[in-house]
């Protein structure tokens, strides 16, 4: 069993990355499109620790979880949006809302 | 008296300010009471003016007085202290403009009662005396613009001073711009002598011509001053090709065109050049000498075939005029100031005379329209003619002297153009006597016929359209508001069937001063042959030697030091232009007193020539066409130049942006999915860019 | 190094702390927040008074100041110093400091402003109708900038109060203006700022240069020479950039000089960047005209005359000519422009571009005759165009009207107002004995003898800018023109036949006894707004020696910093054509 280095945890940051970019430029759902912001979020945090434990510091793990409590802040402000626009158009498709094309 | 004038000559400007601010401001209350204050600023200007006089006369003053009141203003080197500078020549000036002044102002006082305006028009025609006296009193070329402008605005506000007359207003404008036109000549010549001498006052930068020692850049200076000067000096004293203001001027009340005529304003331009006479060199005095005699001919040919009243006086002045630049050109400047002085007398006479004729004809001026009127304005009858046959040169009346120094001057000169003109002015002479009586003989002999109110008031210029009501008629607006020329004394009763009974003459107020110019008219003209201390000048030339530099030995020596040839001896001259007055006049008396139906025929058979003359030789339509009516095209253009090229140019700078974001808005469709991937593509574009730069 | 000694010096003096300029800048602010709360509710005309009486606060100190300014006051005193000077360290790692001060040309000008803007707003009592306390404080608030912008002494501070105008203006016109006024305001705000983001630019890198130094490869010296040394630290006072500014070579000189020039150009406005005066004048309110007549306008130009002529000397000789010839054009033009417009407003405002070509012209001129008249100039312009402002208000106040096709012969019905508005015109047409006369007069006379070697000592070496008799000639011409336009304007309004604009039957306010009554003359409250500055116009033009006695020091330094070498290899290098005509001229003149 080899070890696991650090390239290893940056591949799976970069999955995640790379699985939420697809999702949020291939869904149409709000709530599917903004999971897929949060698993880019997740991929993001995952090198942070990663970083933080290879090089010896703290820090990185702190700006985690500041992260982490600022991303359930902005989920729990992001559902709400949602669910107020939902209310108005009766659909979660994104391409409903365009009224701030140029 | 002499001592307080030496010690406080800065009075004689105060006094008329003074006045007129006091009027400008408690005039409203005063009333018909406004001129009193006037005159009484004015004698004592008077007194203190013939204090100078005498002062200079009888040796007590033995220089000229020089002394700053206060430093004006200052910047660098350039320095103007309001500063008085008073010598012969000055003192001569103050004293016929105060004087003159003042017998105007007493004729006003009688002419304008019951006018609207009458309280505003003493306070004009105090400040026009205080911006003469200035002019005349300064000490450097700077405080001399504050008269020269001063006049102008003086005589705006009096041209205009009938404004309800759009006429009058034009007439107004068109004074103060020509006359700009010249100032704007008299400030380049400041600058001129400012940025090559240093300095501005008179002593200082005369002093340093006739010293000597300049530098090139001054020499070359030099040669460009007079004419900078000279354009001043024509737009002020009305000379061809700045003299269209003049005529027009008459639009103001007659005490104002006499005031303008005969004491003030238009001497200014003889002034400056009298004044300057050091530095104007051979070539500028012979445009001088151009100028004046081509004025002379053209304005005397202009007055031949007018039939207003004024108006013929105005283009004599103009002629007259002409005649002193002439005289200054060809070097005799102590006759050019004589003819000012003798000219200031009878003009004033002839204008007032005029005056008094039209306000006894309701505002009749047409020449056509009266005759015969010796019947009802004697005393204005005798008048009339002391001043015609001055001005005519008929000996021993008072323009006969001067003009026939400067005649002689002229044919005695060195130079082919004062030769020319010298020629040129015996002839301007005969017309001067022709048209003179021409207007005499039309006006105040024949058969009595007026005009159909005479004796009653002309419409007043200041009356209301609202109040006018119905009668748009010449008696529309008989004695019942106070904004109607309430005209004379006599009443408003007289039937104009009785007309020769009437007795027009007016209030004392107006004949008194006119009797009184008459004596000067008659008079004047023989200081300039009497009272000289020795030799053949007179009086003036000997009072006047010390500032132009002649001996006090008469006409042909007061010619500066250019040297004359001796064509025509002085009495030879004498018996010349005055056979060519007595000639004049005949013809006169010929075609307007004997057989007025000659005249109609010779008229009659030179129409063009009668209609170029009328017209004024079309100079006014020539400079409408070609000035004004383009520049006011001009502006037009370019006001749509600047609503739309301007600013079109600008808005197009505004535009650029616009565009921009204009090409760029289909980017911006306000749907998620093609943001998140506009992001990406740009996310891995500056990956690559990062990892290009980095290998 | 020995160049950087008195910066050293400045920094080290910066304890100085006089209240006086904060607390004369304070006092309207302070007006101004309060004035919505202590205006009675029912009663919203009252706010006008009582911010009549808040702005005299300004104006009796300002009086008091000129009464007691030391640097004519003291014995031994700097006469070209700065006094009252008051410094706080604003912003210490950006180097900006809170830095006000007065010279005696700040000084008047701030004496201009504190005179106009309570006559403005006395004005205004009647003019304006709703909304009162907000105009009032807005003005109050305008007045603050315009007392800060003269008396800054940190190009940040001077910005700061410059861009601070456009605020209270923009609501000044786009509230209370007339039908156009939204467009109006937007253009006004436009035009000024965007000029005005350039001018920021070119001084940054100024400060900038200051703070790192600057060194190129000179072609002269034939290597790499150092310009400016590095001071190591921003600064943003004007005698530092002063400092570095005026060493810099002439290529990066220019690029500066075009980029401050375009912001206060607009400011001026100068042709053909004037385009947004007619608009903003003739939709803005009374008072809102004056002060952009009277006191805004003169930003653009006492700018150039503080920063671009001492920072930039080099450029600003090498290019005077050409600013002269737009000036030239400015001063023909919009007298010609002027002269055709058919609405009041409309003609005073192209006077102003007419009437602030000769301002400009006369700094070029560099010389001291043409420097002082541009003082004076802009003193004197804000007054006479300000009461020009003020007639045209009040003639339609009393006809709702500002068409001169509908008006004439004014001074049957109110003469009084009538012989103001002569009067002024006399004054705006430069009569000599009016203020006018002076300012132009010098300007004249300095651009006349400007490239000439001037005064006594013909000896020196030193020639005085670079402009000349051609220039001085063709703008006198403005001269004649100007009095084609204004007795244009007074031709027909005031003077002519009595003609009032008949009110349309049936309109909003058609109570048979307005219709009825006719136009009053000045009421007690007109008169007062009038006479005071009628008494300066002519005490500026009777006597104005004791301004010009005070003026005289600063603006002898100032031309001092811009005089050319002709022995000045450089200088010949740099302005090879304009140096030889000099020289030329200079053993001519021998």
């Amino acid at each position: 069993m080899t070890q696991i280095e650090l390239y290893h945890y940056l591949v799976v940051g970069a999955i995640l990355f790379g699985i939420g970019m697809v999702g949020f430029m291939t869904r149409r759902n709000l709530i599917m499109m903004f999971l897929s912001t949060e698993i880019m979020f997740q991929g993001v945090a995952l090198n942070l620790v990663a970083f933080s434990r290879f090089h010896m510091n703290p820090s990185g793990q702190s700006f985690v979880v500041f992260l982490l409590s600022i991303a359930a802040a902005e989920a729990a402000l992001a559902l709400g949006l949602v669910v107020l626009l939902f209310r108005k158009r009766e659909t979660l498709n994104a391409d409903a809302w365009s009224e701030m094309q140029g | 008296m002499i001592e307080f004038a030496i010690s406080k000559p800065w009075l004689i400007p105060l006094l008329p300010l003074v006045a007129a601010c006091f009027i400008g401001v408690f005039g409203k209350w005063l009333k018909g009471g406004a001129a009193v204050p006037a005159i009484l600023a004015m004698l004592g200007s008077v007194a203190l003016s013939v204090g100078l006089l005498c002062g200079f006369s009888n040796g007590t003053i033995e220089r000229p007085l020089q002394e700053t009141v206060y430093e004006w203003f200052a910047a660098g080197s350039f320095k103007v202290p309001a500063a008085y500078y008073i010598d012969q020549l000055t003192a001569l000036y103050l004293t016929f403009v105060t004087v003159i002044g003042t017998l105007i102002f007493v004729f006003a006082a009688g002419y304008m009662k019951g006018d609207y305006g009458f309280w505003r028009f003493f306070a004009y025609l105090s400040l026009f005396v205080f911006a003469m006296t200035v002019l005349v009193m300064g000490n450097n070329f700077v405080v001399l613009y504050l008269g020269w402008e001063g006049v102008g605005l003086a005589s705006y506000l009096l041209i205009g001073y009938y404004y309800p007359r759009p006429s009058a207003v034009a007439a107004a404008k068109k004074a103060f711009i020509t006359n700009r036109i010249g100032d704007f000549g008299l400030a380049i010549g400041i600058f001129l002598i400012y940025a090559n001498f240093g300095t501005v006052e008179y002593t200082k930068f005369f002093g340093m011509v006739a010293h000597g020692h300049l530098t090139a850049g001054q020499i070359a200076a030099l040669g460009w001053i007079p004419y900078c000067l000279m354009l001043g000096a024509f737009g002020k004293s009305a000379q061809f090709p700045l003299h269209v203001w003049l005529p027009d001027a008459m639009e103001g009340p007659t005490p104002v065109s006499a005031l303008i005529h005969a004491a003030t304003m238009v001497t200014a331009g003889v002034y400056l050049i009298a004044r300057c006479m050091p530095v104007f060199h051979a070539d500028a005095l012979i445009v001088v000498a151009c100028v004046g005699g081509f004025t002379a001919f053209m304005a005397a040919t202009m007055a031949l075939c007018q039939y207003d009243l004024k108006k013929i006086w105005a283009y004599s002045t103009l002629s007259q005029l002409g005649y002193m630049f002439l005289g200054l050109g060809v070097g005799a400047t102590a006759s050019g100031v004589f003819h000012v002085f003798t000219h200031a007398w009878f003009k004033a006479l002839l204008f007032l005379s005029a005056g008094s004729v039209m306000h006894a004809m309701g505002g009749e001026l047409d020449i056509r329209k009266m005759s015969g009127v010796r019947k009802v304005m004697p005393i204005t009858c005798f008048t009339m003619l002391i001043g015609c046959l001055a001005l005519a040169g008929v000996p021993p009346f008072a323009g006969f002297w001067s003009k026939d120094e400067i005649l002689a001057a002229a044919l005695n000169s060195e130079t082919t153009a004062g030769l020319v003109f010298g020629i040129v002015g015996v002839g301007v002479a005969l017309l001067t006597a022709y048209y003179t009586f021409r207007l005499f003989f039309r006006v105040f002999m024949g058969p009595v016929s007026l005009p159909p109110n005479a004796g009653g008031h002309e419409a007043s210029p200041f009356a209301l359209a609202e109040e006018q009501g119905h009668g748009q008629g010449d008696h529309a607006v008989h004695g019942h508001d106070a904004g109607h020329v309430a005209g004379h004394d006599a009443g408003h009763g007289h039937s104009h069937g009785d007309a020769t009974k009437m007795k027009l003459d007016g209030s004392p107020l107006m004949w008194v001063p006119l009797l009184i110019l008459c004596v000067g008219a008659a008079g004047a003209g023989l200081l300039g042959y009497f009272g000289g201390a020795g030799g053949q000048g007179g009086w003036i030339h000997h009072f006047l030697a010390p500032v132009f530099g002649g001996g006090g030995h008469g006409a042909e020596v007061a010619v500066k030091a250019t040297a004359h040839v001796e064509r025509i001896s002085h009495g030879g001259m004498m018996i010349l232009s005055g056979s060519i007055a007595v000639v004049g006049i005949l013809l006169a008396a010929y075609f307007h007193w004997m057989n007025r139906h000659a005249a109609d025929i010779v008229g009659a058979n030179l129409k063009p020539l009668v209609a170029f003359l009328y017209n004024k030789w079309y100079i006014d339509e020539i400079y409408k066409v070609l000035i004004t009516k383009s520049l006011w095209v001009l502006g037009h253009i370019l006001s749509i130049v600047d609503r739309y090229v301007v600013d079109g140019v600008v808005f197009m700078v505004g535009f650029g942006p616009q565009l921009a974001g204009y090409t760029l808005k289909p980017t911006q469709r306000g749907l998620l999915g093609r943001y998140a991937v506009g992001m990406i593509a740009g996310l891995t574009a500056v990956v690559l860019g990062v990892l290009y730069l980095m290998k | 190094m020995q160049m950087m000694m008195p910066i050293v010096a400045q920094v080290a003096e910066t304890a100085v702390k006089d209240w006086t300029i904060p607390i004369l800048v304070l006092v309207p602010v302070i007006g101004a927040l309060l004035l919505p709360l202590i205006t009675p509710k029912g009663n919203p005309k009252l706010s006008g008074v009582l911010a009549f009486v808040i702005s005299l606060v300004p104006l009796v100190m300002v009086g008091w100041m000129v009464a007691k300014f030391p640097a004519y006051r003291v014995e031994g005193a700097d006469k070209a110093g700065w006094y009252h000077q008051f410094s706080y360290e604003w912003l210490p790692s950006f180097g900006v400091k809170f830095s006000m001060g007065m010279d005696t040309i700040s000084l008047w000008l701030v004496v201009l402003a504190a005179v106009l803007t309570p006559i403005s707003i006395l004005a205004s009592f009647n003019y304006i109708k709703q909304r009162q306390p907000e105009f009032y404080a807005w003005m109050l608030v305008l007045h603050a900038a315009m007392l800060g912008v003269f008396c800054a002494m940190d190009v940040l501070v001077f910005y700061l109060f410059f861009e601070f105008t456009l605020i209270p203006m923009f609501f000044i016109i786009g509230i209370w203006g007339g039908a156009e006024r939204r467009k109006a305001a937007g253009k006004f705000f436009l035009f000024t700022f965007s000029g005005s983001v350039l001018t920021l630019v070119s001084l940054l890198y100024i400060a900038f240069l200051f703070s790192n130094g600057y060194s190129a490869y000179s072609a002269e010296a034939g290597r790499v020479v150092e310009y400016v040394k590095g001071a190591g630290y921003i600064s943003f006072a004007y005698t530092d950039l002063y400092a570095t500014g005026s060493q810099l070579p002439l290529g990066l000189q220019t690029i500066l000089f075009f980029g401050m020039f375009a912001g206060f150009a607009v400011k001026v406005p100068l042709f053909p960047v004037h385009t947004w005066l007619p608009l903003a004048h003739t939709e803005a309110p009374t008072a809102g005209s004056v002060i952009l007549a009277g006191v805004l306008l003169k930003l653009g130009t006492y700018a150039i005359l503080r920063f671009l002529l001492p920072i930039l000397p080099l450029a600003a000789q090498t290019y005077a000519p050409y600013v002269a010839v737009v000036c030239i054009i400015g001063i023909i033009y919009g007298a010609l422009v002027s002269w055709v417009q058919g609405d009041m407003k409309k003609l005073i405002a192209y006077s102003s571009v007419s009437h602030l070509g000769f301002c400009v012209l006369g700094m070029f001129a560099m010389t001291e005759e043409g420097v002082m008249g541009s003082v004076l100039y802009m003193i004197n312009h804000g007054l006479s165009t300000g009461a020009l402002f003020l007639i045209v208000g009040m003639i339609y106040e009393r006809y709702h009207t500002r068409d001169m096709n509908q008006l004439s012969g004014l001074v049957r019905r109110t003469p009084a107002l009538a012989f103001f508005a002569i009067f002024f015109v006399m004054s705006s047409v430069a009569l000599p004995g009016l203020n006018g006369f002076v300012s132009e007069f010098l300007v004249l006379v300095g651009t006349f003898v400007s490239g000439q070697k001037t005064g006594g000592d013909m000896q020196q070496t030193w020639v005085y800018g670079n402009l000349g008799p051609a220039y001085a000639i063709t703008a006198a011409t403005g001269v004649i023109l100007g009095a084609v336009y204004l007795l244009y304007w007074a031709g027909r309004v005031v003077f002519g036949p009595l003609k009032e604009p008949v009110h349309e039957e049936g309109s909003g306010h058609d109570d048979e006894h307005a219709v009825q009554e006719k136009a009053r003359d000045l009421s007690g409250r007109e008169w007062a707004v009038l006479v005071p500055i009628g008494a300066l116009v002519v005490v500026l033009g009777v006597y104005p020696m004791p301004v010009m006695e005070t003026l005289k020091a600063p603006v002898r330094k100032m031309v001092e910093t811009m005089r050319i070498d002709t022995t000045h290899t450089a200088m010949k290098v740099n302005a090879a054509e304009a140096g030889a005509q000099e020289t030329g001229k200079h053993e001519a003149g021998n």
